[in-house]
This record gives structure tokens, C-alpha cells and sequence, in this order.
């Protein structure tokens, strides 16, 4: 097995000069007046405050410092079938020798960054609650990992790079965590090698309705319990909304991801708008900085495939062959699941449907934070974790050997 | 009529400027192996096209030939909106009772789609009536003014396309129409039934006849096997609604968003038009600048290109009809009394719904059923469109001599 190799992020001062270059030859669309200034997309003014922020005050040298703080590598993974990439990951190893593996999945727009808020915690413990051996990688695709460009290479593929990738760092058995895209992955993960994800957790669990044909029990339970509760119709409200109103873009990636790739490429102030729309709209009041949103958006500016990588896995994802990957990832797939609810994510259920996605070993409901559960809420998911590996819990040390305590 | 004033295109030396200082640092970003057209325009088209825009393409010599078309402004006033300043081809046909007509393109498109049917459309030979062509830049497109105010949906195009033809002295008139035209001059028909007295239309958003409001004709449909060509044309609706309305989904929910790329990257508006170009025509071969024309009407527009996807969010979010309680897209889709109605078909446009669907729309008085041609007709095809323009309104067509003392017919 090849060695990870250690890696620093260092943007080239030539992308930085073009990126200034084009900042200031932003031209703006004017704005319709509303009473809801963003039910037609990102506002003008924040936009505009953000441009001229990237272009007078933005630090991408001090954001690149910060997180090369972090332990960073590159290694290469073969994909059944695709070839060689080069992933790139954190990978930061707890002082507690026997701590869980745990491997971090981001989604879209988010990256890497999301683990950086959770991370210094989650490798902590060993007494009281788990630590964590972290594992965080780009996406193949996204960020400073490999993109490809071979048709066909769907979440089965990605979850198979991600697999490779924690039996290359030595970690036979470990633990899968994600949201967004992360989600289906720890359920790819969880479904093609239960032998080695021995435990899953989703802070957007994304069950079917119950079917009465596979789950009367369960749905003889709700009934008794009264039925779908008031929350639970604000819930499926929500994710009804969402799909009026806010999927459009993930019609866009999962139909003509080229096509919006090169406005996306070309154009600063495109790209920026596009991601941090859904950076407001899928957060609860979150206080983004301006660093932080520039940064995350720098990433995707400054990623390694490129600006039309990261729709392809929503084209693959929608023309999957056989069964889809909402059917896939909604059925029983028996590896213990942990979920946590956050009160403004995107896609939100019923929390008592999560029995249909597998044994449930952990379940947490918050009253606060969106979709970055990771960036937006870092002491309740590291909560969630410590508590669903806790000694206390029917999962303790389902990890062979690495029961995350000392 | 002072206020109606000639008018030329003419792009301030800046935006070339800028425009070019663009291009150069255009950022592009890789493809898929062998990915052609699946997963959008072609890295390599776009890449060309790029750099025809940057090294070759002459904005001056377009500027030129558009200008030899007859154009005009003037302003109109919009219930609720107030005056607008709005854009148009006038071309009088040296035959005094030509019958006028209004040809309202959509998106992509623009006033330039009727530059191929007019010479043809102007003259009356062997009987063939004769029209006085009208081709406004819609309210958002082209070179007339853009609104900011919420609420300018399609009845207000409707309204501002009809108010055109009334200052131009045309009381009553007859439409021609795809894409947003449709849903306009639909609606043009809705509101002024005593005005708009006939329209034909190339792309129709049809829906199968209703067994409550179209008893017969449902029964017809549902006893009539579907034709080899309906069949295609079901197939290809199909196609376009799984896979070509992605960029539709966004211009009905998040135009703002959109509009930042739309508004500042010339590359990205390229890819964005470029795309529905080769996707809803039928193998049309497109030079590349004819290509770069149709954008840069976008990207020169008088509002911005962001301002032209308006009218999509304004259609999904239409107020309701105060007698019927629907919205006017829901309305076009339901007859209208008082319009004759000219259908063409043509095999490879977004829509290619079975003709009968049509006959809810009103009295159909001619179908045409093309082998050829897709979304933009009267640009790819324009011989099939004024084919279908002469049939209809000729001495043995549903619809001759529908504008009184107006038949377009010499002698």
C-alpha cells in the first residue's frame, strides 16, 4: 500500500491574481424590491458586500494557514473498474491508541472544512466519552482530491474510494459520519462493506414513508402513539417546500452539470452566489462571517477538478441504473445507524420513520441548526457521537478492539 | 405619433471593451471523456466559441446587418406598471391592406427570429396575403426596458404587446408566437378577444382534453391510437421534461441567484443559451456567429441578461384570475372564444404534444403537421412557418380576411 503523502494547501499567486482580476470587472444584475429579499435567490447588497470584501480585505493566504494547521495528506486508491485517484484527507489521530476510526463525509457546498469545528474535540476523551481517530477526505471531485472524468462513476464507486481509503490508514472496522451527500455515502458505506463500517451516523437521515407492506409493526406503533404529530407535519411541510422552492440547482446538477460548470468556472461572483445562497437558506440564523463564507467558497474556486467536478455525482446519482439511490439508501440495511435532526436541515422526516433505515442505536432531536450540522451546532453532534459510542451505549466497542476509551 | 422614434443599435465602445477584457481571462473547466452533449454544451464548442468571440467575431459588422432591419421605439403604458419604453421591428408591407401581425418571441430567443420570415412575409405573390410584421423585444429582452417592480407577468406582456399594436394604429390584429410567445399571445387572445382576432403558434404547452370541459374531443383521445409521430413527439416532451429543465426549475425559483453568472460571466451566458440552441433545434447548423449574435443580444440587452429570466419566476408565481381563480399559464391552456387558432408542428421542438390536445385551445382552423424543425421555426425552418402564415390566412384559408379590410391580398 502506498504511504499518504503529506500535503499543504498553496494556491498559486497566479489564480489569486486572476481571481482580483475578475472581481473587478464584476458586472451586476439589478434586483426586483421585495418584502422577502431572498425568495428570488441571494441578495444583491450581500452579494455585493461580499464581492467587495473578496476583492479589498478577503486573506486567502491566512484562511490556507489556518487549515494546513490541519493534518493533511494525498494518497492513491484504485476504484474498481475507473483507475487510480488521489485523494486528499485530514487524518488526525487521537492520543488515545484505541480510539474509534471514524471517517467524516461532506456534501455540497460544503467540504472538508466541516470536520475542522468537531475535529480537536472528537480525537479528545478516552476517560468519560469515545475519542475519535479522524478521518476527513475531499470528495473525489471536489476540493483537493482527484477529480474524475470517466462516466458512470456513482456513489457505489465513491463509497468504495472512501472504504479503501480507512484500510489503507491501517483501519479495517470503522465508523462512517455525514449529511448531504456524506448521507448516502455512510449508507453506500454501511450497505457494501458491513464487515468494516460497523456503525453509521447521518445528521440527514433520509427514510421513505413506511411501506405497509414491510413495516406494520411500525406503522401500528405510530398510530397508537397518534399518528404523524404536529411537528412531524412541520417536518414533511419543510421538505415539501424545499422541493417547490430550493432544488432547482440540484436539477440543474443532476441534468446539465456541464453547463453551469463553466459559469461556475468562469465567474467569481456566479460561483460565490450559487453556494452561498443554500449557505443561508439551509442554516438556522447562522452568523456567517464573511471569511467564512469566502473560504468555503474559495475552496471550490481553488479546487483541484475543477468547477463543473461537483455536479457530476448528482447526473450519476439520477441516472443510476437498477434501483436509485433514494430506494438504495431508504432501504434496511442492517449496520447500527445513529441519527441526529436538526431543526432546519433540508430534507426532514418523520424521526420515527428512521426505524425503516436500520437498527437504530442512536436517534437525537435538536431544536437548532440546519444543514452543516458539523459547522453550525459542533458541541451537539460531538455530543451525539460520544454519546452513541458512549460505554453506555448497545454499540460500545463495536469497533473490534477500539472502543475509543483508554 | 412623435413618440415613436427610429431606433439603431448601438453598443457603447465600453461594453465591447469590457466584454473583451473577459474573454481573455476566461477560466474554463474540464469534461467528462466522450461526455458530447450529455452532460451539457461541449467543453470544446465552448472553448471555440470563446475564442471566435475574443479574436474574430465582429460586433460591428452584426450591428450593422441588424440594423438594416426596420426599428423603432416607443412607449407604452402598463396598467399598474406605468410607461415602459419598448423595442420593435416595424415592416410595412408596400401592400396597404396587409394584415397586421405581431411576432412575439420567448427565451432564448429574440427579435432577430423573425429576421429570416419577413422579406418572405412582406409581399403578396400568386394570391399569398401580404403582412405588416411587427416583432417587439419583449418587456426584459432585447432593447426595451426592463421592470423592476414584482408582478409584471405574462398578462402584463400581453398587455404591452397589444398596447403596441393599438399605438401602431393596428386595432385589430393577428399573432404569431413560440415558446414565452405562446403563453403571451395565448393570453393576448384571453384579453382581447375583440383585437387579437386569429394566432398561430409554433410550440404549445397543451394538456389532454378535459372530460369536463371538452367532452367529445376527450372521448376522441381516448379512443384514437396515437400516431408513430405523436408517439415520437410524447417521447421527446418526455425527454425535455426529465432531462432538459434544469435551467427552467432555476429561473421559476432562484433567478437572482442565476443572474450574478448571467449578468457577469460572458462565458458562462454562452454555455447557459448555447446549450437550449443545439438541444431544441432540429440538427440546425449554427454558425458560431450566429451563435454569438444570439447571446450578445443577451449580454448588450438594455436590462441585463438576469432581467430576461424574470418572466419565469413571475409566470410560476402569477397572481390568480379573480373570476376563473387561475393563473394565467392554467388559463392559456383553456380555450378562447373570438381567436382563430393556426397551429404548426414541428417534430423536434421542447413540446411535441398530439395535434388533437390543440383543438382545446379554440377553433382551429389549420394544422400544420411538419417533417422538420424544432423550437425556434420561424428561424430554423422559416419557409414552413410563412407556408403555414399564407395557408391559414390565404383566400382558402380558416382564417382569410379575419382582420376586416385586411386580407393581404392584391386586388
Amino acid at each position: 500500500m502506498p504511504t499518504p503523502v503529506p500535503f499543504k494547501i498553496a494556491v498559486s499567486e497566479e489564480k489569486l491574481r486572476i481571481l482580483h482580476q475578475k472581481l473587478s470587472l464584476t458586472e451586476w444584475p439589478d434586483e426586483v424590491p421585495l418584502k422577502e429579499p431572498r425568495s428570488r435567490g441571494a441578495p444583491l447588497q450581500e452579494v455585493k458586500t461580499l464581492v467587495d470584501y473578496w476583492l479589498h480585505s478577503f486573506d486567502w493566504r491566512a484562511q490556507e494557514s489556518k487549515l494546513n494547521q490541519f493534518p493533511q495528506f494525498t494518497t492513491d486508491i484504485d476504484v474498481d473498474g475507473f483507475g487510480t485517484y488521489n485523494v486528499h484527507f485530514i487524518h488526525q489521530r487521537s492520543d488515545v491508541p484505541n480510539a474509534i476510526p471514524l471517517i467524516f463525509l461532506h456534501g455540497w457546498p460544503g467540504s472538508f472544512i466541516e470536520v475542522t469545528k468537531i475535529l480537536p474535540e472528537l480525537v479528545q476523551g478516552g476517560q468519560n466519552f469515545p475519542a475519535f481517530h479522524v478521518v476527513a477526505p475531499s470528495l473525489i471531485d471536489y476540493g483537493f482530491s482527484q477529480g474524475n472524468t470517466k462516466e458512470g462513476f456513482n456513489l457505489d464507486q465513491h463509497a468504495e474510494a472512501y472504504h479503501k481509503l480507512m484500510q489503507s490508514l491501517g483501519y479495517s472496522e470503522y465508523v462512517a459520519q455525514g449529511g448531504d451527500i456524506g448521507n448516502f455515502l455512510t449508507r453506500f458505506l454501511a450497505l457494501k462493506y458491513p464487515e468494516s463500517c460497523k456503525a453509521h451516523h447521518t445528521n440527514m437521515p433520509t427514510p421513505n414513508p413506511p411501506d405497509p407492506s414491510k413495516h406494520t409493526d411500525l406503522i401500528a406503533k405510530i398510530e397508537a402513539e397518534g399518528g404523524l404529530s404536529e411537528e412531524d407535519q412541520y417536518r414533511l411541510a419543510s421538505t415539501q417546500a424545499h422541493h417547490a422552492s430550493g432544488m432547482a440547482y440540484a436539477m440543474e446538477h443532476m441534468t446539465r452539470p456541464q453547463t453551469i460548470g463553466y459559469s461556475l468556472a468562469d465567474s467569481p461572483v456566479g460561483l460565490l452566489s450559487w453556494i452561498y445562497e443554500k449557505l443561508v437558506d439551509w442554516t438556522a440564523g447562522y452568523p456567517w462571517t464573511a471569511d467564512e463564507v469566502l473560504t468555503w467558497v474559495s475552496i471550490y474556486r481553488f479546487s483541484r477538478p475543477g468547477s463543473a467536478a461537483p455536479q457530476r455525482i448528482y447526473y450519476e446519482m439520477m441516472h443510476r441504473e437498477s434501483m436509485t439511490v433514494v430506494d438504495v439508501t431508504a432501504q434496511y440495511i442492517d449496520v447500527p445507524l445513529g441519527t441526529s435532526h436538526f431543526k432546519k436541515d433540508l430534507l426532514r422526516f418523520p424521526t420515527r420513520w428512521d426505524a425503516t433505515l436500520g437498527p437504530i442505536a442512536f436517534q437525537a432531536e435538536h431544536d437548532k441548526g440546519g444543514h452543516f450540522a458539523a459547522w453550525e451546532c459542533p458541541q451537539d453532534l460531538v455530543k451525539d457521537l460520544r454519546d452513541m459510542f458512549g460505554k453506555e451505549s448497545p454499540i460500545h466497542g463495536c469497533v473490534a478492539g477500539q472502543s475509543g476509551f483508554t | 405619433m412623435a413618440d415613436i422614434t427610429p431606433f439603431k443599435v448601438s453598443i457603447p465602445q465600453e461594453s465591447l471593451d469590457r466584454l473583451h477584457q473577459k474573454l481573455a481571462l476566461a477560466d474554463f473547466p474540464d469534461e467528462l471523456d466522450e461526455a458530447e452533449w450529455d452532460y451539457g454544451a461541449p467543453l470544446a464548442d465552448i472553448k471555440r466559441l470563446t475564442k471566435h468571440w475574443l479574436e474574430k467575431y465582429d460586433w460591428r459588422a452584426e450591428e450593422r446587418k441588424i440594423n438594416e432591419l426596420p426599428q423603432f421605439k416607443t412607449s407604452v403604458t402598463i396598467d399598474r406598471f406605468g410607461d415602459l419604453d419598448l423595442h420593435f421591428v416595424h415592416q410595412k408591407s408596400p401592400i396597404k391592406n396587409a394584415i397586421p401581425l405581431i411576432f412575439v418571441h420567448g427565451w432564448p430567443g429574440s427579435f432577430l427570429e423573425v429576421t429570416k420570415i419577413l422579406p418572405l412575409l412582406s409581399g403578396s405573390s400568386d394570391g399569398s396575403p401580404a403582412f405588416h410584421v411587427i416583432a417587439p423585444s419583449i418587456p426584459n429582452f432585447g432593447f426595451s426596458q426592463g421592470v423592476k417592480t414584482k408582478g409584471f407577468a405574462v398578462p402584463q406582456y400581453a398587455e404591452a404587446c397589444h398596447k403596441l399594436m393599438l399605438k401602431l394604429g393596428y386595432n385589430e390584429y393577428v399573432t404569431q408566437g413560440g415558446d414565452w410567445g405562446w403563453w403571451i399571445t395565448r393570453t393576448i387572445g384571453r384579453l382581447y378577444p375583440t383585437h387579437c382576432l386569429a394566432s398561430h403558434y409554433n410550440m404549445l404547452s397543451t394538456v389532454p382534453p378535459s372530460p369536463t370541459t371538452n367532452p367529445l374531443l376527450s372521448l376522441q383521445h381516448a379512443l384514437t391510437p396515437y400516431t408513430a409521430a405523436e408517439r415520437a413527439g410524447l417521447a421527446r416532451t418526455a425527454w425535455f421534461r426529465a432531462e432538459g429543465q434544469g435551467y427552467g426549475a432555476i429561473q421559476n425559483t432562484k433567478p437572482q441567484t442565476l443572474g450574478y453568472s448571467l449578468a457577469s460571466s460572458p462565458v458562462g451566458l454562452l454555455a447557459w443559451i448555447y446549450e437550449k440552441l443545439h438541444d431544441w433545434t432540429d440538427s440546425y447548423p449554427w454558425t458560431d456567429d450566429e451563435v454569438l449574435t444570439w447571446v450578445s443580444v443577451y449580454y448588450f440587452s438594455t436590462a441585463g441578461p438576469a432581467a430576461s429570466v424574470r418572466i419565469y419566476y413571475e409566470n410560476t408565481h402569477d397572481a390568480q384570475d379573480a373570476r376563473t381563480g387561475l393563473p394565467a399559464w392554467k388559463l392559456a391552456q383553456r380555450w378562447t372564444p373570438g381567436v382563430k387558432i393556426g397551429v404548426g408542428h414541428f417534430p423536434r421542438d421542447i413540446y411535441v404534444l398530439p395535434p388533437l390536445w390543440s383543438r382545446a385551445l379554440g377553433e382551429v382552423v389549420y394544422e400544420g403537421r411538419h417533417e422538420r424543425g424544432g423550437h425556434f421555426a420561424a428561424y430554423e425552418v422559416p419557409e414552413l412557418i410563412v407556408g403555414d402564415l399564407r395557408a391559414m390566412f390565404g383566400k382558402r384559408g380558416g382564417a382569410f380576411g379575419v382582420v376586416k379590410g385586411k386580407d393581404g391580398v392584391v386586388g
